[in-house]
């Protein structure tokens, strides 16, 4: 994972979808004590009001949560809300742009079908 | 806390330039003068115009004080105001402690009859005449004087740059002739003398206040609407 | 939000040619602004301004909510760090750290020598005798000790590596965040600073062209590639902020409004998307006038 921000996108953003990932990818659990804004600020070396506005919005959508003069932490369930986000965005980020592409170099949705199943199959 | 004092406080941070040096020239001088009357041995003794290089470097260091502290002075937040009171204050405090010392030393150098070689480096006729309270006003009035001429100077310098100091020059030189030939015209250099002799070097120094004083007071005209 | 800096049709003319032209903006206390643009468009002649270095033709600057001549209220508050900062001849750095503890009302002497072993500075050494990199790592400490409560750096890192300015971005961040001030840095390297920034401020020739929060700016930007025809379609009515040939395509970079429906309805129009980073958003727009789509290069 690289360590610097895209400066294309909002980075905010970017943190929120930085701290979804480690939920999602357990590498932060759940209950468990998320950096600081500070401490993201100088890892990332980004202004700490950005860093704030990142958690912010994962405290407004109830990922995180505030324990009063202690700091942030992930709230139960977060995982579970998480992956389900994604899921939805996975169709949009990923099935969209394949059947546009396929569409592109002629690939039917049968081919594609097969495509997926074969692959799918050396991974069980 | 003053921020004038403050601005004192940051000139003597280079104690060196300021306190040291014009005292290494001058003691400098003094020395080879002091060698001169070893060598030389002269009878009646002889006086050396030496003293002079004190003056001179105060001139100097008041033009170039304004080059080299202002900006930096301006740039670390100083007002304009608080620069010009602590600089005029380093000069005041600078006659003050060098005239001091010119007048123990010109004590010490009549005590000791010419330290023992007869120079006349410190005690100079007519400079030193008087009790050592005039002689001491005579070194303090003069020096401040010529330390607010140079000051006025590199102000004006700083205020209307090359083009402006250039002008400055060519305006005073044409006055200059202009006076030189109207005194020719009109017979006046000997009454201008005869004034002049008739006037003892206290009385002088004092005259010179009210100049010092127009110096002082342009000098502030000057650096109110400097820009770096 | 107390404003820290208010200005209003602030200009400044040298005879007939005017170098800052009716710039009207406020800063708010404790955010980090960028004062970007090219060299010459008149950043360091507002900062001058505003530190009253420099005076006005016309216009109105309040700093703190008063004016900044003459004014120690004001001046105590404020540190000014420029890369043209002239020392005198026999200071040592050690000198210009005493002195600073002189005038800024919030310096801390232990933060500035902690500083100076950060930056590997030689104390006693006079001035004049610094290389460009530690000249400018002189004032970056000088700035960051001072916690003034406006603390203005003009293209603080002249001279120093890579390694020294990612050393002064990090102690900026954590000093900022231990002890909030009003920070406008100016420069014309957008992209290594632009993830400190809060906010942007754009001077192109004298004007304010732009304005904005960092986070807005942002991905509100769009670049797109197709043929001429697609392209045209699609920038209809909208903000081209540059375009260029390519082969037989053409690019174009629009400003649209940060949506996903702005992208999608390109791509539906066969168009390739890309991402504009603030950076190239900069550059295009002080590159050369905002042109409306359709308009004939």
């Amino acid at each position: 994972m690289s360590m610097s921000m895209d400066d294309s996108r909002p980075i905010f953003v970017q943190i929120a979808e930085r701290i979804e990932d480690d939920i999602i990818e357990a590498r932060l659990p759940e209950e468990s004590q998320v950096p600081s804004t500070n401490q993201f600020a100088t890892f990332y070396q980004i202004n700490p009001a950005t860093a704030a506005k990142g958690v912010n919005l994962l405290v407004d959508q109830g990922i995180l949560y505030k324990k009063r003069g202690i700091g942030m932490f992930v709230a139960t369930g977060a995982r579970a809300v998480l992956v389900e986000k994604r899921k939805d965005q996975f169709y949009e980020q990923y099935v969209v742009s394949m059947l546009r592409e396929a569409e592109k170099l002629g690939i039917t949705t049968d081919q594609l079908a097969d495509m997926i199943r074969k692959r799918g199959s050396k991974h069980e | 806390m003053n921020r004038a004092a403050g601005v004192l406080k940051m000139h003597f941070q280079d104690k060196f330039g300021y306190l040291y040096l014009p005292w290494i020239i001058l003691l400098s001088s003094f020395t080879v003068n002091i060698i001169v009357g070893i060598l030389v041995n002269e009878e009646k003794g002889f006086y050396t115009g030496g003293l002079m290089s004190i003056y001179v470097y105060m001139f100097v260091m008041g033009i170039v004080v304004v080059a080299q502290s202002f900006p930096f002075a301006l740039g670390f937040s100083v007002r304009r105001s608080d620069y010009y009171l602590g600089t005029v204050g380093l000069i005041v405090v600078l006659s003050g402690i060098f005239s001091a010392l010119l007048t123990l030393f010109s004590w010490v150098e009549v005590l000791t009859n010419g330290w023992g070689v007869k120079l006349g480096f410190f005690h100079l006729p007519y400079l030193s005449s008087g009790s050592y309270v005039q002689q001491f006003l005579v070194y303090f009035l003069a020096m401040l004087f010529i330390c607010l001429n140079g000051f006025v100077t590199g102000s004006y310098s700083k205020r209307f740059g090359k083009t402006g100091t250039f002008t400055l020059f060519i305006v005073l030189f044409l006055l200059g002739s202009l006076f030189s030939l109207a005194m020719s015209y009109y017979d006046g250099w000997a009454d201008l003398f005869q004034w002049f002799v008739g006037k003892t070097a206290l009385d002088l120094a004092v005259r010179s206040m009210p100049v010092s004083i127009i110096f002082a007071a342009l000098s502030y005209l000057f650096l109110r609407r400097v820009t770096v | 939000m107390s404003s820290v800096v208010e200005v209003r049709g602030l200009t400044k003319s040298y005879g007939k040619e005017s170098v800052v032209r009716n710039v009207s903006f406020t800063l708010e206390e404790n955010k980090i602004y960028g004062l970007l643009g090219r060299n010459g468009a008149g950043k360091t002649t507002i900062m001058h301004m505003i530190t009253a270095q420099q005076f006005a033709t016309s216009g109105m600057l309040k700093v703190f909510g008063e004016e900044p001549y003459e004014n120690n209220r004001v001046l105590s508050q404020v540190c000014f760090i420029k890369e043209s900062q002239k020392y005198p001849d026999n200071y040592r750095v050690i000198d210009v750290l005493e002195v600073a503890g002189l005038f800024f009302q919030n310096w801390d002497k232990v933060y500035a020598h902690a500083l100076i072993e950060d930056f590997r500075l030689p104390l006693k050494r006079r001035m004049k005798k610094l290389s460009r990199g530690m000249l400018s790592s002189v004032g970056i400490i000088v700035g960051l000790a001072s916690r003034a409560p406006l603390t203005i750096f003009d293209e603080p890192y002249l001279g120093l590596d890579a390694v020294a300015r990612g050393l002064f971005y990090n102690r900026l961040i954590e000093d900022y965040a231990e002890h909030p001030r009003t920070v406008v840095l100016s420069t014309h390297l957008i992209d290594e600073v632009s993830q400190l920034l809060e906010h942007v401020m754009v001077i192109d020739q004298g004007k304010l062209i732009l304005n904005e929060d960092t986070e807005v700016l942002r991905g509100k930007a769009l670049s797109v590639a197709g043929t001429t025809a697609q392209v045209d379609e699609f920038t209809k009515g909208r903000e081209v902020i540059h375009r260029e040939p390519f082969g037989g395509l053409l690019t174009a970079t629009v400003v649209g409004n940060g949506k996903a429906e702005d992208r999608k309805r390109a791509e539906a129009l066969g168009l390739t998307v890309a991402p504009v980073s603030l950076q190239q958003l900069i550059v295009h727009l002080t590159n050369g006038s905002v042109r409306k789509a359709g308009e004939v290069e």
